[in-house]
């Protein structure tokens, strides 16, 4: 009798291993999370013979239980509308434990909670709850519900541990795969804003007789905060903008294509019904305000509004809250453009701002600069120091190609190769006769 | 980097250390917004340990100020050290926030 009842025991043994081998490759067939739950869920009713099956997965960040499927009739009902916390329930134990537990008969377990029977009408007699384990570490908790033939046994409780650890390693692998596949996706996506934004900043430099220009922007996030623009106002005012949304990666880089954008429509308005100065000042009084008053994530700007006036040789700017300009003079003397500097656009609404003119002289190059520059970082925490870039700048070439190629080199050198911290972006301008 | 709270009567202290950057400002605007969604009006956020600090963290301080003007709460800044100082200085946010030398001298003024 006792060697019937073995012989039973061991062939049902021998039916569970051939039905996980075979459990094995169906999960492992799919790396599509959502195709791979609703299998493992089809699985688990089938092997368990049930009337049904729950999986649920811990969020990591709250550590409490989702259900993620429930399979059966009410099994649409159930999904994702309840939420168990650490301990809660026959689950929750489980989770908590990290072991299997058998209810034989819910109504004699008071850590049954029947809110989802209640929502559903499903009923409830009898539950095996299992934990998913990867590594060791618990991902989720597996329900086989309601035996249809003999109540569940040791056996099932081995059997449905075995599944439920396979069916975790399945899931972590499409949690992998679904990562790397959103990884190349947001990898490409910002590539393509770069692009976008590539396109934002001006194409060509202003062509203006006897005076040089040039820009270079360099991003830290592959996509940039900052900006430049060149507008051109009238045939011998040429615009010169140069910005720093702060903050950084898609936020800013968005903030910035909004500003620029936004710029070139309120300066030229002005320029229609001003005149130098007050066309300055105004175009950043009322950018401040559209700024501010859309302001999201207290994302500001430092920014340089400076129009070049060929004719008469000035050079007339507003300065909210950006790095200073530098002029070289043909004697290779520095001068820092340190005028009244206002505070950065979008903080508060309903700012003034006060232009600053200088006369500038044959020979002179401007340098300005967004403070991604001072702040690149080198090695051990080194940075491209204010006196470094005036050391360059009163050394380097004099003409504003060669000057802004070199400063940029010198912080790629700095840098050892490694992207920049922050965005970096810098401009120069060359009057080479008036 | 860290964020810990303290109370001093009815001013919440914030004490940040370590490098309040754009890989973690978003846990100290999760503080922040937290305060915010508890209407407290006094806050002093203490930099005292704070080694550097970039834009994004900059801007996190902005919007808690920018929201805690919305409902007439104040919000003040001590213990920067001069790297720190350097920062707020070079975009001029020092004439934008209320910054106090010394955490006790800071206390007071919300008194006022």
């Amino acid at each position: 009798m006792e060697e019937v009842k073995e012989l039973k025991s061991l062939k049902k043994r021998l039916a569970n291993l051939s039905s996980i081998i075979k459990v094995n490759e169906i999960i492992n067939s799919t790396l599509n999370l959502k195709e791979l739950l609703a299998t493992i869920m089809e699985i688990s009713q089938e092997v368990m013979r049930v009337e049904a099956a729950s999986l649920m997965l811990k969020d990591e960040k709250t550590g409490e239980l989702i259900y993620e499927v429930a399979l059966g009739e009410k099994g649409e009902e159930i999904k994702e509308r309840f939420r168990l916390k650490k301990g809660q329930g026959i689950a929750g134990w489980v989770a908590e434990k990290e072991k299997p537990l058998l209810v034989p008969d819910v109504r004699e377990n008071p850590r049954f909670d029947n809110r989802i029977d209640q929502a559903t009408g499903f009923k409830t007699r009898s539950i095996l709850a299992v934990p998913m384990k990867v590594k060791g570490k618990l991902i989720g908790v597996l329900e086989a519900i309601n035996p249809l033939k003999e109540p569940f046994g040791e056996e099932e409780i081995e059997l449905f541990t075995t599944f439920a650890n396979q069916a975790g390693i399945a899931i972590e692998n499409a949690r992998l795969h679904q990562f790397l596949l959103d990884k190349q996706r947001v990898e490409e996506e910002l590539r393509i804003a770069r692009l976008i934004q590539k396109n934002i900043l001006p194409k060509k430099y202003p062509i203006v007789k006897g005076t040089e220009f040039w820009a270079r922007n360099i991003p830290a996030e592959g996509i940039s905060g900052d900006f430049y623009d060149f507008i051109e106002l009238s045939p011998e005012e040429i615009g010169i903008v140069i910005g720093d949304i702060c903050g950084k990666g898609i936020p800013a880089a968005l903030s910035m294509a909004k500003t620029i954008g936004d710029f070139r429509v309120v300066a030229s308005l002005h320029n229609r019904v001003a005149s130098l100065p007050e066309k300055l000042s105004r175009t950043m009084t009322t950018m401040n305000n559209i700024l501010a008053e859309g302001s999201t994530l207290g994302l500001f700007a430092t920014l340089i509004y400076s129009v070049l006036n060929t004719k008469k040789g000035t050079l007339t700017y507003v300065n909210a809250g950006h790095p200073l300009p530098l002029i070289r003079h043909q004697t290779a003397e520095i001068e820092l453009l340190n005028g009244k500097k206002g505070l950065p656009l979008g903080i508060f609404s309903g700012l003034s701002f006060e232009e600053e003119e200088i006369k500038l002289k044959e020979g002179d190059l401007l340098l300005l600069y967004t403070d991604g520059l001072v702040e690149a970082r080198g090695k051990e925490g080194r940075r491209f120091s204010t006196e470094i870039l005036y050391k360059l700048v009163k050394e380097g070439p004099n003409d504003a190609a060669g000057l802004g190629e070199e400063i940029v080199q010198k912080i790629k050198l700095l840098s050892l190769g490694k992207p920049p911290s922050d965005d970096l972006t810098v401009v120069t301008i060359k009057v080479n006769k008036l | 980097m860290k964020i810990e709270e303290r109370r001093e009567k009815d001013v919440v202290i914030v004490d940040l250390s370590g490098e309040v950057d754009f890989y973690n400002s978003s846990k100290v605007r999760e503080k922040f917004i937290n305060l915010v969604k508890q209407k407290r009006k006094a806050i002093l956020i203490n930099l005292g340990e704070v080694t550097y600090i970039d834009s994004s963290g900059l801007a996190t301080l902005i919007e808690l100020m920018q929201k805690l003007n919305g409902y007439g709460g104040k919000l003040k800044l001590t213990g920067l050290n001069q790297s720190v100082r350097n920062i707020f200085e070079v975009s001029k946010l020092i004439d934008v926030f209320s910054i106090y030398e010394e955490e006790e001298e800071a206390l007071k003024t919300y008194n006022r």
